[in-house]
């Protein structure tokens, strides 16, 4: 196995990646941060009695009463980037109901490295318009919780359909499933583009501005950083991909809180009457443009077959209905050239997840599941291949 | 080649280690000894796996110089008619040990070196001020660049997040023969 020098950077090191790759504050923080504890020990998982014991002193500090205890405290499946348990809450004071949570801690690297404080702010934000779980309190520094870490309300329900057999990335939704999950999927996906997050409080965000390119060059920059920070080889597309991206550019039209993993499998519902109950996994959620979502979403990974043969745009309904719907549902049009670019960008931004991030990550022992980040960078060469077709396609 | 074979058995000690035993329960002793047994045929195929044509070759050198020097000894004592197929396997294997090859790790550090090499010389082309050459330039990247994402299309096939799966040809077909 390769060991780098990234593997263990100079101060010297970092603040010259730094330098080169100008990005939005937080993000910068986050990536600074993950470099500089590179060089530290492999990561093994929290065990639950000490997540127990400082969710303890935690909720002392922040709940109305220190007479509680904390109890059935399992580990999460699901979700390739954070350590997830789930906890119940019971007061001393008998009229009120035990309360079940869930706390999502960052390991030692992730497959995305991201701020508690942006996934924190987006989810208050959201959760108005569309099922979310309750973010309740954030430690964005890790002092109380051991590392940073968010506590959510626990939301029931399944990520897929409940299936026997080996696993397999595909979800399966099945006719059943898919008719009662796309109308609801559409709808939320839709009012995240229309809403006006203005009112929210959005300060670990550097906004945009309507007409500008700035936001996508801090994003492109961004990306552009954690490839040079983490790929244990070069891939010379990945570069061409990001020289014409930003040569490219389109100025943004209208500024959404992009969620920058809405898809199924990255939200719950019930298996008996199909309701989505939350849309799940807004770490690399960020102020830009719409067309990122949608683009991401089209990608063939997500694709599925109906039963009669059709292909199922994000596993839901052929892609110029669902484009057609989604353009009704938000008021905002889908542009094509936008629509173009922006699968490239996602093409190439999940291409340094998966080749860069997940090997790197894995390399160090940074995880409580290499084997699973590992797994991801199967999915390599379908976003590669986003990326080809795209950039063929400009170039024909 | 990102995570390599090495990285990727790392990550399952880690999970069966880490994970999977402490959840076994006590009474689960069958499950136990095979996930132990799991975890020593791994520590077994990390030390292997780049080495195994370097095994192979050894003991073709091995058994090939053994066959040929009874052969000799023997001479047409051997009572053993073999029309001559003791000779031709004699001469297939002479023509492979005659082969140089490569340890894994020189040919890793090599790829290695020459996608950094092309990384560098595309960063320098894109200041290029000759249209033309900067065209044929991407031409001739684009068309490396298909053949090296079929290639790990079909390398990680059987992972199955590919849903056009039936279109990859056989790895086989695709690598260096």
């Amino acid at each position: 196995m390769l060991i780098d020098c990234k593997q263990s950077p100079t101060a010297n090191w970092i603040e010259d990646v730094r330098a080169k790759y100008p990005t939005e504050r937080l993000v910068d923080e986050a990536l600074t941060r993950k470099m500089r504890n590179r060089n530290t020990e492999p990561y093994y998982p929290q065990n639950r009695n000490e997540v127990a014991e400082r969710l303890t002193k935690f909720l002392a500090r922040r709940l109305p009463s220190s007479d509680f205890t904390i109890s059935d405290v399992r580990t999460l499946a699901g979700g390739s980037s954070k350590e997830q348990f789930a906890f119940t809450v019971s007061y001393g004071d008998a009229d009120r109901a035990p309360e079940r949570y869930v706390i999502r801690l960052q390991p030692g690297e992730s497959i995305v490295e991201t701020h508690r404080l942006r996934e924190f702010q987006a989810m208050r934000a959201v959760d108005q318009i569309m099922p979310v779980p309750r973010a309740r309190w954030i430690d964005s520094t890790g002092d109380e919780l051991g590392q940073p870490a968010l506590i959510l309300d626990f939301a029931d329900g399944v990520a897929r359909p409940p299936a026997n057999g080996p696993f397999t990335p595909r979800l399966g939704l099945g006719a059943h499933y898919r008719g009662l999950l796309a109308p609801q999927f559409l709808q939320h996906f839709a009012a995240l583009a229309a809403f006006d997050w203005s009112g929210a409080d959005m300060s670990a965000f550097d906004a945009p501005a309507v007409g500008s390119t700035e936001g996508v060059i801090a994003a492109i920059n961004g990306w552009a950083r954690v490839w040079e920070e983490d790929a244990v080889e070069e891939y010379p597309l990945m570069r061409f991909a990001e020289q014409w991206l930003r040569q490219s550019v389109p100025p943004i039209d209208h500024v959404s809180i992009v969620h920058g993993d809405f898809r199924a499998g990255n939200f719950l519902f019930k298996p008996d009457d199909g309701r989505i109950t939350a849309i799940l996994d807004w770490e690399m959620a960020h102020l830009g443009d719409r067309h990122e979502d949608i683009a991401f979403l089209l990608n063939p990974m997500f694709a599925e077959k109906s039963e009669e043969g059709q292909q199922l745009a994000g596993g839901f309904m052929p892609q110029a209905e669902l484009l057609a719907e989604y353009e009704r549902l938000s008021g905002l049009p889908v542009d094509p050239i936008r629509l173009r670019y922006y699968q490239v960008f996602t093409g190439w931004r999940s291409a340094i997840i998966s080749i860069a991030s997940a090997t790197r990550c894995a390399l160090g022992q940074k995880t409580h599941q290499d084997i699973r980040v590992g797994w991801i960078s199967n999915a390599a060469p379908l976003w590669l291949r986003q990326i080809h077709q795209g950039l063929a396609l400009e170039m024909s | 080649m990102a995570p390599d074979i090495g990285l990727r058995i790392q990550s399952i000690l880690r999970s069966i280690r880490e994970v999977i035993i402490p959840a076994l329960p006590q009474t689960e002793r069958l499950a136990a000894d095979q996930a132990q047994l799991i975890i020593g045929n791994l520590l077994i195929i990390i030390d292997q796996h780049e080495l195994i044509f370097h095994y192979a070759l050894t003991e073709l050198a091995e058994f090939s110089g053994l066959l040929r020097d009874l052969s000799h000894e023997i001479g047409d004592d051997s009572g053993e008619d073999d029309n001559g197929q003791n000779d031709m396997l004699l001469a297939r294997a002479q023509s492979l040990l005659e082969l140089h090859l490569p340890a894994y790790r020189e040919i890793d550090d090599l790829v290695r070196a020459t996608r950094g090499a092309t990384d560098r010389l595309i960063r320098s082309t894109a200041e290029h001020n000759d249209s033309v050459v900067r065209r044929r330039l991407a031409k001739l990247l684009m068309d490396q660049s298909a053949r090296q994402i079929e290639r790990e299309r079909a390398w990680t096939a059987a992972s199955g997040f590919d849903p056009d799966r039936n279109s990859i040809p056989p790895l086989a077909h695709l690598l260096r023969a």
